[in-house]
């Protein structure tokens, strides 16, 4: 099975995400904790590239996913790619998306790390409880 | 080879590119009204619709086409999809992502959004149709190119 935690970047709430899935972070991380995450906030200007991160204690593969603003819509056409190979592919998306502000592709080039960084960090409980609430709504199906 | 036409709503410029690369439009002929309005999807999809990759036929070398809809992400669509293909292991090789944006007229924006977004489809599909049987000559050319060039993006 693979995860692929979705936010407009790939670089910031999902890579974060990606981070707290796999234990590297804890829900009480500091900011710094979160700046010095490899890429943190990296790669705004090209957006859709992918980045794995790792694997859990259930060998479930971690990656994250720079979607833009577009994470609904870009998740069904995702499950629809993979429906055409007719293959049963195990991918299961998670859209952390809106802990990144909408506004954020367009000024992130001035926007200090710093402050996307304090945005997430004070939403990191949220985030976890999505992560939690994902795996666990997936172990029991 | 799967070869997918994206457009912002799915329901103009990639149908009518898609209905050409499989012959349900003459390349030659510009189509009336009502030949675009019978094309599967077209004025048709709304904002339930978007990121559905759909069905259009198949060439006559037998590659699967589709359209779908992708919003404002312009060129990351195609990004985003081969990273996607990436993770789930899919052949790259064997997918191709025509982007029809680039020949979109003004017609075709205003009555799209009319008719599609505002609902108004008296109004804005005639805006639309006109700006699509406009635009015909482009969309032929740019299938043609498909077609005729041996166009394999799967290197990353």
């Amino acid at each position: 099975m693979k995860v692929v935690y979705l936010c407009p970047t790939g670089t910031c709430s999902s890579l974060v995400a990606a981070h707290l899935h796999l234990g590297n972070l804890n829900k009480n991380a500091t900011i710094n904790e979160i700046l010095n995450l490899p890429n943190f906030s990296r790669n705004h200007k090209q957006i859709g590239l992918s980045f794995y991160i790792g694997q859990d204690d259930k060998e479930r593969e971690i990656y994250t996913l720079g979607v833009a603003n577009e994470a609904k819509i870009m998740e069904i056409s995702a499950r629809d790619l993979v429906a055409l190979f007719g293959k049963k592919i195990d991918i299961q998306y998670v859209d952390v998306s809106k802990f990144v502000p909408n506004y954020y592709l367009w000024c992130s080039a001035i926007m200090p790390k710093k402050a996307i960084a304090k945005i997430i960090k004070d939403n990191l409980v949220e985030i976890y409880n999505i992560i939690e609430t994902s795996i666990i709504n997936r172990d029991y199906h | 080879m799967h070869i997918i036409y994206h457009c912002y709503g799915g329901a103009h410029s990639s149908v009518t590119a898609a209905a050409i690369h499989t012959r349900l439009l003459s390349e030659n002929t510009i189509p009336s009204g009502e030949e675009l309005l019978k094309l599967p999807y077209y004025d048709l999809q709304v904002a339930e619709d978007h990121g559905y990759i759909r069905y259009m036929g198949q060439d006559e070398k037998q590659n699967n086409v589709y359209i779908t809809s992708k919003h404002n992400l312009g060129k990351s669509y195609e990004t985003i999809m081969r990273s996607v293909a990436e993770i789930a292991g899919l052949p790259q090789d064997e997918l191709v992502f025509i982007d029809t944006m680039p020949y979109v007229n003004v017609l075709m924006m205003i009555g799209g959004y009319l008719s599609r977004r505002l609902g108004w489809v008296r109004i804005g599909r005639p805006i639309v149709i006109m700006g699509t049987k406009l635009a015909f000559p482009k969309f032929s050319q740019l299938v043609n190119i498909v077609k005729t060039k041996d166009i394999r993006l799967g290197a990353k």
